[in-house]
C-alpha cells in the first residue's frame, strides 16, 4: 500500500511509555493534521517516524517499506524528511552552510539547483546567505527550516509545529505558503496545536490525547467551528 | 630582550604540544560529546613505531612516519567501532569516558609489554635535533623549527577539513545539534568514527614530533595530554581555536613561570590554571557564554 500507514504503534522513553497504541494512514498526497493539547504526544509520534526514536511495538510502514526503527539517514534517503520543533537550525553555522547541510551526502548539482528554489521563494535568505543562522529572526529561522526540507525533496514530509513561537500572523503566512513551497503529491503529516490553521491546510486530522487517538475525522467536520475540538484536545466537556 | 624572546620561543614550542593535544581533544568532544583520555597514550604509541620502526628496524624516517600514522588511523578506527560504538546507544555520557579510560590503560600496558619501561633517545635522520643555529644571541634547535612547520602545517589541513570539506560541515552540524544533524540525513557512526581518526592522526603527529623532544619512554605523552586537557579548558572545551589558543598560552606561561618562579611551582602551574579559569570563567577564556535562544 502507498503512503504512510502506523499500526498500533507504542512508542516510550526508558521505561516510561508515552504512546500507547496509535493507528494512522496517510494516503499517497494527503495532507493530515495531527491536533492534541501539549504533551499528548505528537512530537514522539512524529520523531518515532522520522528515526529519531524507536518504537517498542507496532509498525510503521512508507509506501510499503517497513521505516519503523530505521536510521534517520536511511530515512532521509528514501524522502523521509522532519521539520523539527522549534526551527532547529544551526545557529553557528551560516544560512548557506545551513542548506548545505540538508543536501549532505547527495550530489551538489541538485544542491545549486534547490537553492536557486530556495532563494526565489525567500529572497530575505539570499541575502543573509553569509550570516549566522543564530542572528535571523524567528520567521526567518523558519524559512531556513523549510528551506532545508525543501532542498531535501521530500516524499513525506513531517512539520512538527510551525506555530511555536513564532507570531500568529506569521505562522498564517506559512500555512498559506506551504502548498507553493512543496510539490502537490508531497505526502504531508503535520503537528500543530492550533487546529484552526491546520484544519484549513489539511484534508482529515487526529486529535491525540495523553499518547491515544481519541478522534479523527474529516477537516470539513470541524472547519467552521475549530473550539469544538476543545472536548477531545483536554478530555472534558468544553 | 633576547633572554626573553628565547623564553617565548621555547613557551611557543611546548606550547604547540599543548595546541595540537587540546585540538585533538576539543574535536571529538566537541562532536561526540566524548571525552578520550586515551588520546595521550594513543599518540605516544604513534611516536613510539614511528621512531621503532625508523631507528630499530632500518626503516626510512619518512615511510616510519607514514606507517606509523596508517597504524593509527586504522588503530583507531578500529578502536572507536569495538569499545565506543557499542556504547553510544546508551545514550549516557559517563560509560563511554571509563571506556577509553580502560582502552587507555590497555594500550599502556601493551606498549610497556613491547618496549619496556626504559627511556630512549632515538636519532633523527642527519641528528638534526642537535643543531642549534646561533641568529646574534638567539638559539635556535633546527628541530625546533621542524616542530613549528609541522604544528602549522597540521593546523592548515585541520582547518581545511572543517571549513571546506563535507565531513568538516557534519563535525559542526553535529557539534551544533545532533538531533537536527540526524534529520538533514548525516550519519551519526560516520562523523564519528572519522572525527576519532582525525583527531587520533592529529595526536599522532604530536607524539611523533616531539619524541625526539622528550625522551621517548613508555608514558611519555601523558604530560603532554593533561596539559593539552588544560588547553582545551582554557578554550572552554568547545572550540577547536580556543583549544590552540590555550595551548599555546599555556606554553608561553608555563616558560614565564619558569623563570620567575621556583621550579617546582612550574609543575603545579596547569593545576593551578585550570582551578583558576574554572572559578572565573567557566565557559573559558575564548568563548562567549551561550546567549539565549531565540523564539
Amino acid at each position: 500500500m502507498s503512503g504512510l500507514i502506523i499500526k498500533d504503534l507504542k512508542v516510550g522513553y526508558g521505561r516510561n511509555e508515552v504512546i500507547h497504541g496509535v493507528d494512522i494512514r496517510v494516503n499517497s498526497g494527503e495532507k493530515v493534521a495531527l491536533l492534541g493539547a501539549n504533551g499528548a504526544g505528537k512530537s514522539t509520534v512524529l520523531k518515532t517516524i522520522s528515526g529519531l526514536l524507536t518504537p517498542t511495538e507496532g509498525t510503521i510502514t512508507f509506501n510499503g517499506d517497513e521505516i519503523g526503527g530505521a536510521n534517520p539517514a536511511a530515512l532521509v534517503d528514501m524522502g523521509v524528511i522532519q521539520v523539527p520543533e522549534g526551527r532547529r537550525v544551526f545557529p553557528g553555522l551560516n544560512v548557506e552552510d545551513n542548506l548545505k547541510v540538508a543536501n549532505y551526502g547527495k550530489s551538489p548539482d541538485l544542491f545549486e539547483e534547490g537553492l536557486e528554489t530556495v532563494y526565489n521563494k525567500f529572497p530575505i535568505l539570499q541575502e543573509r546567505r553569509k550570516q549566522a543562522a543564530g542572528l535571523l529572526s524567528g520567521g526567518q529561522q523558519q524559512m531556513l527550516s523549510l528551506s532545508r526540507a525543501i532542498i531535501a525533496k521530500p516524499k513525506l514530509l513531517l512539520i512538527d509545529e510551525m506555530s511555536l513561537g513564532l507570531a500568529p500572523l506569521l505562522v498564517k503566512e506559512f500555512y498559506e505558503q506551504l502548498g507553493d513551497l512543496f510539490s502537490e503529491d508531497v505526502t504531508l503529516l503535520l503537528v500543530e496545536q492550533n487546529a484552526g490553521l491546520a484544519l484549513k491546510y489539511c484534508s482529515r486530522f487526529y486529535v491525540l490525547r495523553n499518547g491515544e487517538l481519541v478522534l479523527q475525522s474529516d477537516s470539513s467536520d470541524y472547519i467552521d467551528d475549530p473550539t469544538a475540538l476543545q472536548s477531545a484536545y483536554l478530555g472534558v466537556d468544553a | 630582550m633576547v633572554e626573553y624572546i628565547q623564553i617565548a620561543w621555547q613557551g611557543l614550542v611546548s606550547g604547540f604540544a599543548y595546541a595540537l593535544i587540546g585540538l585533538a581533544l576539543v574535536m571529538v568532544y566537541k562532536t561526540a560529546r566524548i571525552l578520550n583520555f586515551a588520546a595521550g597514550t594513543m599518540a605516544g604509541i604513534s611516536g613510539f613505531l614511528a621512531h621503532w620502526w625508523a631507528a630499530e628496524q632500518d626503516m626510512p624516517f619518512g615511510v616510519a612516519i607514514l606507517f606509523a600514522m596508517i597504524m593509527t588511523g586504522a588503530g583507531t578506527y578500529v578502536v572507536e567501532r569495538l569499545t565506543v560504538r557499542p556504547l553510544v546507544k546508551l545514550g549516557d555520557f559517563l560509560p563511554i569516558v571509563i571506556m577509553t579510560l580502560g582502552v587507555e590503560e590497555f594500550l599502556a600496558n601493551v606498549s610497556l609489554l613491547w618496549w619496556g619501561g626504559t627511556a630512549r633517545r632515538y636519532r633523527v635522520p642527519g641528528d638534526i635535533d642537535r643543531i642549534n643555529w646561533l641568529i646574534g644571541d638567539f638559539r635556535l634547535n633546527a628541530w625546533h623549527l621542524v616542530v613549528a612547520i609541522t604544528t602549522f602545517v597540521t593546523l592548515s589541513i585541520v582547518g581545511y577539513i572543517i571549513n571546506q570539506t563535507e565531513l568538516g560541515l557534519g563535525m559542526k552540524a553535529f557539534a551544533e545539534d545532533q538531533d537536527a544533524a540526524k534529520l538533514m540525513g548525516i550519519k551519526e557512526s560516520t562523523v564519528s568514527i572519522w572525527t576519532w581518526v582525525l583527531s587520533a592522526l592529529v595526536g599522532g603527529v604530536t607524539g611523533i614530533v616531539f619524541a625526539p623532544v622528550l625522551f621517548l619512554q613508555q608514558d611519555y605523552m601523558n604530560i603532554i595530554f593533561i596539559k593539552g586537557f588544560v588547553a582545551a579548558i582554557l578554550g572552554g572545551f568547545l572550540s577547536l581555536s580556543g583549544g590552540v589558543a590555550g595551548g599555546l598560552l599555556l606554553g608561553e606561561l608555563e616558560a614565564f613561570t619558569i623563570k620567575w618562579a621556583p621550579r617546582e611551582f612550574a609543575a603545579a602551574l596547569p593545576v593551578v590554571i585550570v582551578f583558576i579559569v574554572l572559578l572565573i570563567r567557566p565557559h573559558g577564556l575564548f568563548t562567549r557564554e551561550k546567549g539565549h535562544e531565540r523564539v
